[in-house]
Formats: structure tokens, sequence, C-alpha cells
């Protein structure tokens, strides 16, 4: 569903924000984009939305390319920025207005997540707060069923029932031809939902994994003391112990913890990524 | 063509544009309200009855019309805003006309009937507390007209100025137009200057369009009419066209 092939993204000569960046989503999941600050996440959304046009290589989504806008593409995607503007409306206003520009929108379902909320179509939308807004468009994305949801940090603002309430919906929303991209620092919100795992760092794609093989290849452990052992990728301090990621070479799957993932392959990515090749050549 | 134009979209975005909007225009209208009633009142009580309307739609027309188209893509000018529009399920080209019949159509429209309505209103008020009749705002003038056309000329300038500029769309417009000016008359008179160089020598009287019409067969006033009139208009909005095309967060 999503293609794009050597896309480097520049905003001035001398700045580069993403390089030479080759990704094929297919459609059916729930992508998760994770990186630092300022790893690109943001840009790469934007790109993929027509938001910003690559500087170099291009960016397709359903052979659309992004930067084209056209119409049959931007009604099958749905960009849910981090900051966001909704107008001086009432809930059912802005509905009426906004649903007519795409054509599988559902106004039972979006009522569904109103009364989900427990918000009123008669809400002015200037009156709700910064996380009742965010339930807002969230609903909207989901109700529109476009092909493609993509939620920059969708998490942020929401109280903690929302983020379950958040999670159960994204859930329950997902299709065979239906995707999302979430990007997120706040990894324990969306452990539960995304899958695979996309990690971005200094512009370039260094992980872009199933759950699956990650708990095939790699072993995530507990240990009393800290250990000292080649075979150890990474390891932190936690309360009561450390946690420590290594090979998996017995074969038994271990629950993936997203965060020590993450911290893994950002220390050593070279060493992460040649274990899945080694793995993936074995196969 | 159902990538670039289809009908129900551009309704649906014509729509979109005059419902989150038409707080901002009421804003508008009530402040043009307050300078006519201002105005007015000073020539009523200058006992002008007759010959204060149509001067005074022609300039708050235009006035209002240029701010209006200014503001034509006022979504652009806000990052969390044009992440909404830009991603809009509609065409370049649907933006485009959109605020086209916008500032155009339905703007001559509105302000006709708003002016006709609030001269009514004015003229009755003036009438009951001077007991004197004032003259009716005639639509028919050739004045009025003669503003309209000139206003779906000048507007074009606007909208593209609306399109172009990132940050104050009105004020760079101005400068950029100023500046334009400027650049056009120091050219011109570098051309008359270089002409004129011999004839100056010689003393002989010159005069540019008359000699572009003699030597070449350019007739000055009517190729500056053609391009005012007929070319600078669509010229803009095609460029505006591009710059939407163009545009990035």
């Amino acid at each position: 569903m999503i293609e794009i092939n050597d896309l480097t993204f520049c905003y001035t000569r001398k700045k580069t924000i993403l390089r030479d960046v080759n990704l094929n989503l297919p459609s059916g999941n729930v992508y998760g984009l994770l990186g630092k600050n300022g790893a690109g996440k943001s840009t790469l959304l934007k790109n993929i939305a027509g938001l910003l046009f690559p500087t170099d290589g291009e960016c397709k989504v359903l052979d659309y390319r992004s930067k084209d806008r056209l119409p049959d593409f931007l009604r099958e995607i749905y960009f849910i920025p981090e900051e966001f503007h909704l107008p001086a409306l009432s809930i059912k206003r802005y509905v009426d207005i906004y649903s007519s520009f795409y054509p599988r929108f559902n106004k039972d379902q979006f009522s569904g997540y109103l009364e989900e909320y427990q918000l009123q179509p008669s809400e002015k939308l200037t009156a709700l707060s910064y996380g009742q807004k965010k339930k807002i468009i969230i609903g909207f994305g989901l109700a529109t069923n476009c092909a493609l949801l993509i939620m920059d940090e969708p998490t942020n603002g929401l109280d903690i029932p929302s983020k379950s309430q958040f999670r159960k919906i994204v859930a329950s929303s997902v299709t065979e031809d239906r995707s999302f991209i979430i990007s997120t620092h706040q990894v324990r919100d969306v452990e539960s939902l995304i899958d695979p795992i996309i990690i971005l760092d200094e512009g370039e794609i260094i992980f872009n994994q199933y759950f699956e093989q990650v708990s095939k290849k790699l072993s995530f452990e507990v240990t009393p003391q800290k250990m000292n052992d080649d075979d150890i990728l990474f390891s932190q301090s936690i309360l009561g112990g450390y946690s420590v990621v290594m090979e998996n070479k017995t074969g038994i799957e271990t629950e993936a913890d997203l965060e020590v993932l993450f911290n893994t392959i950002i220390s050593d990515p070279k060493r992460i990524n040649q274990i899945f090749e080694d793995t993936d050549n074995e196969n | 063509m159902n990538h670039y134009l289809n009908i129900t979209r551009l309704s649906n975005l014509i729509k979109r544009e005059v419902l989150t909007n038409a707080k901002a225009m009421l804003i508008i209208l009530g402040a043009i309200s307050g300078v006519v009633l201002f105005i007015f009142t000073i020539s009523a009580l200058n006992k002008n009855t007759h010959g204060t309307h149509v001067p005074l739609f022609a300039s708050t027309f235009m006035v209002t019309g240029l701010v209006l188209s200014s503001l034509a893509y006022r979504d652009l000018l806000n990052k969390n805003k044009s992440y909404a529009y830009l991603t809009l399920p509609v065409s370049n080209l649907e933006r485009l006309i959109s605020m086209l019949f916008i500032t155009t159509l339905i703007y001559i429209i509105t302000y006709i009937v708003y002016y006709f309505l609030l001269s009514t209103i004015l003229n009755a008020f003036a009438s009951y507390f001077t007991q004197q009749d004032f003259e009716a705002f005639d639509v028919a003038d050739t004045i009025v007209w003669k503003t309209i056309k000139i206003y779906l000329v000048v507007q074009s300038v606007f909208l593209l100025g609306a399109a172009s500029f990132k940050k104050f769309p009105l004020p760079l417009t101005l400068l950029t137009l100023f500046v334009a000016s400027i650049i056009m008359v120091l050219i011109a008179v570098g051309i008359m200057a270089a002409f004129t160089y011999d004839m100056r020598l010689n003393d002989i009287d010159f005069n540019l369009p008359s000699y572009l019409d003699r030597r070449y067969g350019l007739d000055f006033e009517r190729i500056s009419k053609i391009v005012f009139w007929y070319l600078l208009a669509p010229f803009c909005w095609f460029v505006t066209y591009l710059k939407l095309k163009e545009k990035e967060v």
C-alpha cells in the first residue's frame, strides 16, 4: 500500500532530515513508527501524506504519488498531526461539513465514538479541552474509513481511560484493507497495538520487523544482577534488577518489551540487524 | 477530469469555506458598516443629499474585496490549519476555483445586496432626522460596474499574494505592487532615455507611445488595455494555481 523508494528530504542543503529511505508497507497493519526526537518521524509522515515533497526519490500510497495530492489519494488518507486546528463549529456541524469529502464516512460509527467519549454533538469544538478535541479528530479519522490513517503522537493529551478507549477503538477498526501508522514516544500507550515496528534514527530506517520475528530472534529477560556476557545485546537497570536483551538461541519466545527493544536497537542497530539478517538467510 | 474538477467536491469545498469563515466575513461586514455609517453621517450633516452612495460603495467595495481576497488562503498562514486544508480531498484547481467563486461572484452579489439594504436604511434614518430626501443607491450606475470590472482584475493579484506569502499577505502584496510599479517606471524611463538620446541632442520633441506606433506599429494604449483587462487576471490565476500545487506545510 505504501511504497517509498530512495526518499531523501532536506529542509536546507546542509540539513538532511531523511536519507535514502526505502519502505514497502502492505495494508492491514498498525505500523508503529518510533524514533528519538528529531529523527525525522513527523517529516516522514508528512511526506507520506503529501504535505512535504521529497527532495529526491518518491513516495506512493495506493499507487498515487503523494506529492500530487490528487483527490482520490487524499480521500484514502487521514492525517492527524500532533498539533491540529478545529474550527469554531459544533461537533455536528463539523461532521456535516467535513464528512461529505469522504465517501465511506460512517456517521453511526462516529456517533458511537461520541457516546464512548461522553461528548454531545451540540458541543462547540472550541469549548472542548485539548484531549477532547483529540478524541474528536481521532474518531472522525476512524469514521472516514479511509485506507490509511496516519497519527502523530495520538495519545498525547489523552487521560488514562481515554488511552484505553483509544487502543480499543483502533484495534476494532483494523481490517485487511486498512492501515494505520502511529508515530509516538509514548510506547507504553500503543505497545499492544502496533505491529510491525519501524525505527527511524538520524533520517534512516534502522529497524522494520514484526513482533513475531522480534520474539523469535531476541530474548527479553529480567535478571537480579548485572550480567557480563558477550551475548547480551543490551541491559538497563530497572526496579529490582536488570532488564536484559539477548539473542534468542534457545527458541523459547519471551514477551518483548517495546521500550527495551527500542533502546536495544538504538544502542547498536548494526548488531541487531545482523541477527535478523542471519536468521533470514538461514530461513 | 475527475482528478481536477468535480462539481460535488467543488460545491462541498465552497460550502466549507463559507460556513467556516462566516464569522470572519460578518466581522468584516460589520466593520465596513461602521465606516459607511460614519462617512454617510458626515455627508448628511453637511446636507449632501446626492452623490454620496456610489463613490462610498465603490471605495468600500474595492477595499473590502481586496482584504477578503488577501485572506482567501488564510488557512495556509497557520501550520495547524494548513494540515487540514492541504489534506482535504479536493484538487488544487478546486481550491483555486472555490476562492475565485467566493471572492468574485459571491462577494459581488453579497456586497451589492448588503450595500443596497444598508443605504436604504441609512437614507430612511437621514430623511427622518433631516426632513430631506436622500438619493438612493443606484446599482445601475456606470461607476458601480466599472468598479466591479476593475475589481475583477485587481483581485487576481491579491489572490496570488494570498497563495504566495506565508505571512502578512495584504501588506506584502501592496509592497510588491509598489516595488513592481517603481521597477516598471524605471524601466520605462530607461527605455525613454535610450530612445530619446539622439533626439534630445538634436532638441526634437519625443513621445514614446507615438514613436512605438510610428516605428513598430505598436499601439501602446491598446496593448496596455489588453494586458490589463484580458491577460493580467488569467495570468495571476494560473500562477495562483501553480503556487497552490507546490504548497508544502
